[in-house]
């Protein structure tokens, strides 16, 4: 019933493997986390173009263009144009505009929720954690594309459902994740030393449970951005989603599989490639900021 | 009331409850203790005896049942305002533990000393680099973490945090068993000294009979919840009077002791 | 002690071994050489990264992914083992062999050496049954005997327990009974008592001696705890930072009498209820991690007897008698320990 008394001593040095970084970097990547910068020059690359979109392309996104359709990739259409004759170069390029700015905003709220939950329920315990963990239970307990894709029906199509659909399922993860964390966060001697000087529970809350656990979460975050990308790209190519005509990569290539057999790949393609490139750069940074923020306690 | 102990223990109860019976388990039973002014005061017991978690009561950090724990002849309550923290402080066993991962010792040391006095800014620093004098560490670590620290360093500055508010007593929990024993001796050293220095009480639980022959001024032994005995420890060492002290006693490896026995008659590994 | 004139049940020569951290590796034992006859038990003592479990781990193939024997062979009872080879196959199937059979090992974490699954009476019918022919009901009622041995009272109650029901300590006991249930020729201890009450330890150091007295298993025994070795062992080599520094067939020699500055220091800081008064010496600074090694004696950045020379390559045995060994150029003079400690408290 006591805390452990028994007196044992720290771990054997060398015992332990010593790069307990998750991931699948080698280790001369990992050693100057060369991760977390090709992550972060691919992301930067992708987010400076959508920014600078208009001076890049000079095309509109959303014009058709009845004369030049369905054109092969060449120096005036890079990756060419899709049936209504747009430049699928620019709308990729827009695409990750859109796409990508649901895909981080939908991160936001549900991080933050998701922490508040897991660090109250997981520093009080008890029947907070017992009451707050059933309504977790209760939303783990859909299968997670049901949900978001029955959430979205309801809600109607565009940006503010996705938004609102992830976040109120995606939030589950965080909390449970951060739970745990401030569970085994709870029982070290820190926490009963700032006890003991008196610290108040609101500070301990903020100061020492909050960054502790934020790590892990925030490496979580990363590839739940990837997973928002997918979510957002796997509704609209259901008609979900975003409203077209606003350029997005899911109906791109919705709207481009009906030209495959005719062997326009790229309109399929190009917006693909687009999700990979997202994908892996993003678990790129995911991995390189676990290996920089792990602290050895 | 100038006869009072420091901290006076008395008939101190904590239970708790059970996973699947509805009698409450009594860690502690009825427990008196005394620690006086300038005493280091062993309170030796094994694993489960209670000890960890009289300390604990002893701190604040556990509710007691009934009982009295007075400090400086004023008794506490299970809530403690901020003045009965700043009397009592506490050191952890697992220096790996005891101090958070993410914070500077600077950091470490200022959240405390903050709460509880005037300082700040320079006055913060000045106060840190003589804490960090006091526990024999290089100012210069005030800006590190955690991380690269040794255990024995990193128990310094544990010992320093809960110096910093200058209390009058200490409450060491297995302070010095997670560490090597070179390291363990100089922290022994740095309590011992802090005693005779700054006049610093502490209460020292152990389950060392050793380190208690060494340090400490008086000895309580507790067993099963309950205190067996309580005397000055070169008494207690030469002349137990409970059987399970004398237990206890006859059980210390020593190093210049009898060889170990073995098996009694009777006791075989063969059948 | 008993038949000195008996060849070595166990024996190390040369053993380095080398660990790798972040794409570099480094020498976390060099050198090790030790051996141990039937019925003796060694102690190995040493502070924490001194490399003793990873000396125990290698002689059973048991060590973490990132170590790499450098060199070294081992003899076990007359067979011979390249240490240095267990990424051969053949080689490191040979080594295996030897965990079942004849030689067992006690951690320091009970959990890694309990099935979680198994009701823990069934793991110590099966140690006995591996070695002896005997009815399984036999076997249980030799079971319960051996875990009251080793001091778990109401064993009639526990043996049908799993792991997970057990309290670490009885957890602990459990894995003792289980590793001398099969009569082991040579058990390797890995910190077995040091997460026991004082009470226990002292029953299980029985158990042990039993079994090197009676029957005639060999000891290997890795702790930090001096107490603990001089109450048990016969012989003594003492590590640190991966290097013997003191080592000998007769253990009170170099407790009375310790000739290595660092032996001399250990048993200063340690305290002892015998001593009274004596203000403990504490070691200046700390142990070099694995990547703070240097040439020479490990030992030297803390040594009170550090010459100049101390620095400038490997220290060989200098001690001029073949039962000891001793790794220092500027050993300690020939007076007891008493004496100093006397001085000390005086």
């Amino acid at each position: 019933m006591t805390t452990s008394e028994a007196a044992l001593p720290s771990t054997t040095l060398g015992l332990e493997p010593p790069t307990r970084g998750r991931g699948w970097a080698p280790a001369w990547m990992r050693r100057h986390n060369l991760q977390l910068w090709i992550g972060g020059v691919m992301l930067g690359l992708m987010v400076l173009a959508a920014v600078a979109a208009p001076l890049i392309t000079r095309y509109n996104p959303t014009t058709p263009d009845a004369l030049h359709t369905l054109l092969g990739p060449s120096g005036e259409h890079l990756f060419g144009t899709d049936n209504l004759g747009r430049d699928v170069f620019t709308r990729v390029v827009y695409g990750t505009r859109s796409d990508l700015t649901i895909a981080v905003v939908a991160v936001v709220a549900p991080f933050i929720i998701g922490l508040v939950f897991g660090i109250v329920t997981g520093y009080f315990g008890g029947w907070i954690d017992t009451i707050m963990m059933r309504i977790a239970d209760i939303v783990t307990a859909f299968p997670f594309f049901i949900l978001v894709i029955s959430l979205v029906f309801i809600l109607g199509n565009g940006a503010w459902s996705i938004f609102v659909a992830i976040t109120c399922v995606s939030w589950v993860a965080y909390a449970r994740l951060v739970r745990g964390e401030a569970m085994v966060l709870r029982n070290k001697e820190f926490v009963a030393a700032c006890q003991a000087g008196g610290i108040s529970p609101v500070r301990i809350l903020l100061r020492h449970f909050a960054p502790n656990v934020a790590t892990q979460a925030l490496v979580y975050s990363m590839s739940d951005i990837v997973m928002n990308v997918g979510v957002i790209v796997t509704l609209s190519y259901f008609g979900l989603g975003i409203v077209p005509p606003t350029p997005d990569w899911g109906s791109m290539m919705a709207d481009g599989q009906q030209f495959l057999a005719g062997g326009y790949y790229g309109l399929t393609l190009f917006p693909a490639a687009a999700v990979i490139w997202t994908s892996l750069a993003l678990s790129f940074i995911g991995d390189g900021l676990a290996h920089a923020l792990r602290i050895d306690r | 009331m100038s006869t009072d102990p420091l901290l006076r223990c008395s008939d101190v109860v904590v239970t708790f409850k059970q996973k699947h019976s509805k009698e409450p388990f009594y860690a502690v039973k009825n427990a008196s203790l005394d620690v006086g002014a300038g005493q280091i005061v062993g309170l030796v017991g094994e694993s489960g005896s209670g000890k960890s978690t009289l300390a604990r009561a002893v701190v604040g950090l556990q509710r007691v049942d009934s009982g009295v724990i007075a400090f400086d002849a004023h008794q506490l309550g299970n809530r403690r305002t901020r003045e009965d923290r700043q009397g009592i402080q506490m050191v952890f066993q697992d220096p790996y533990g005891s101090l958070d991962p993410r914070m500077s010792i600077r950091a470490t040391l200022a959240e405390v000393i903050r709460r509880h006095t005037d300082l700040r800014g320079k006055g913060i620093d000045k106060r840190c680099l003589e804490l960090m004098d006091m526990v024999r560490l290089p100012g210069s670590l005030l800006r590190s973490r955690p991380a690269g620290m040794s255990g024995g360093q990193r128990q310094r500055v544990a010992i320093a945090r809960a110096l910093s508010i200058n209390p009058r007593l200490l409450v060491a929990d297995e302070a010095v068993a997670a560490l090597d024993v070179s390291v363990q001796a100089g922290i022994v050293n740095l309590l011992s000294d802090l005693r005779d220095e700054a006049g610093l009480s502490i209460l020292f639980i152990s389950h060392d009979l050793s380190i208690i022959r060494t340090l400490c001024d008086r000895v309580s032994v507790i067993y099963r919840g309950e205190i067996v005995e309580e005397r000055p420890c070169a008494d207690l060492f030469a002349n137990p009077h409970s059987d399970y002290t004398k237990a206890l006693l006859s059980a210390i490896p020593r190093l210049n002791g009898p060889r170990s026995e073995g098996l009694g008659q009777g006791q075989s590994l063969r059948m | 002690m008993t038949e000195n004139m008996k060849r070595p049940l166990l024996a190390v020569e040369d053993l380095t071994l080398a660990l790798g951290l972040g794409g570099e590796e480094f020498n976390a034992l060099e050198h090790l050489s030790f051996a141990l006859r039937e019925g003796e038990a060694r102690g190995l003592v040493g502070e924490s990264g001194s490399g003793k479990s990873l000396t125990l781990r290698a002689i059973l193939g048991l060590l973490p992914p990132n170590a790499v024997v450098k060199s070294g062979t081992m003899t076990f009872d007359g067979e011979e083992f390249d240490l240095a080879r267990q990424s051969n196959r053949s080689e490191r199937r040979r080594i295996e062999r030897l965990r079942g059979s004849g030689i067992s090992m006690i951690f320091q974490e009970p959990s890694v050496a309990l099935n979680p699954v198994i009701p823990v009476g069934e793991q110590i019918v099966d140690a006995v049954l591996r070695r002896d022919h005997m009815t399984k009901k036999h076997a249980r009622e030799y079971a319960i005997h051996l875990m009251e041995l080793v001091g778990i009272h109401d064993a009639t109650a526990k043996v049908d327990a799993y792991p997970f029901e057990l309290s670490g300590g009885l957890k602990q006991r459990v894995m003792i009974a289980a590793a001398v249930a099969g009569k082991p020729r040579l058990i390797l201890c890995d910190e077995p008592t040091t997460a026991l009450d004082v009470t226990v330890q002292k029953q299980i150091l029985s158990v042990f001696t039993h079994l090197r007295d009676e029957l005639g298993a060999g000891l290997l025994y890795v702790t930090h705890d001096l107490a603990v070795v001089a109450q048990l062992c016969d012989s003594v080599t003492v590590l640190y930072s991966g290097n013997v520094m003191e080592s000998s067939s007769d253990l009170r020699a170099v407790f009375d009498h310790p000739r290595h500055p660092y032996t001399e220091a250990l048993l200063r800081s340690t305290p002892d209820v015998d001593q009274i008064g004596r203000r403990l010496y504490s070691i200046p600074g700390s142990a070099p991690s694995l990547d703070e090694r240097m040439v020479g004696c490990p030992f030297a950045p803390r040594c009170e007897y550090r010459q100049d020379d101390c620095g400038q390559q490997r220290i060989p045995d200098l001690s001029k008698t073949p039962e000891r060994t001793v790794h220092c150029l500027h050993q300690v003079e020939k007076r007891t320990l008493d004496a100093v400690l006397e001085e000390e408290t005086s």
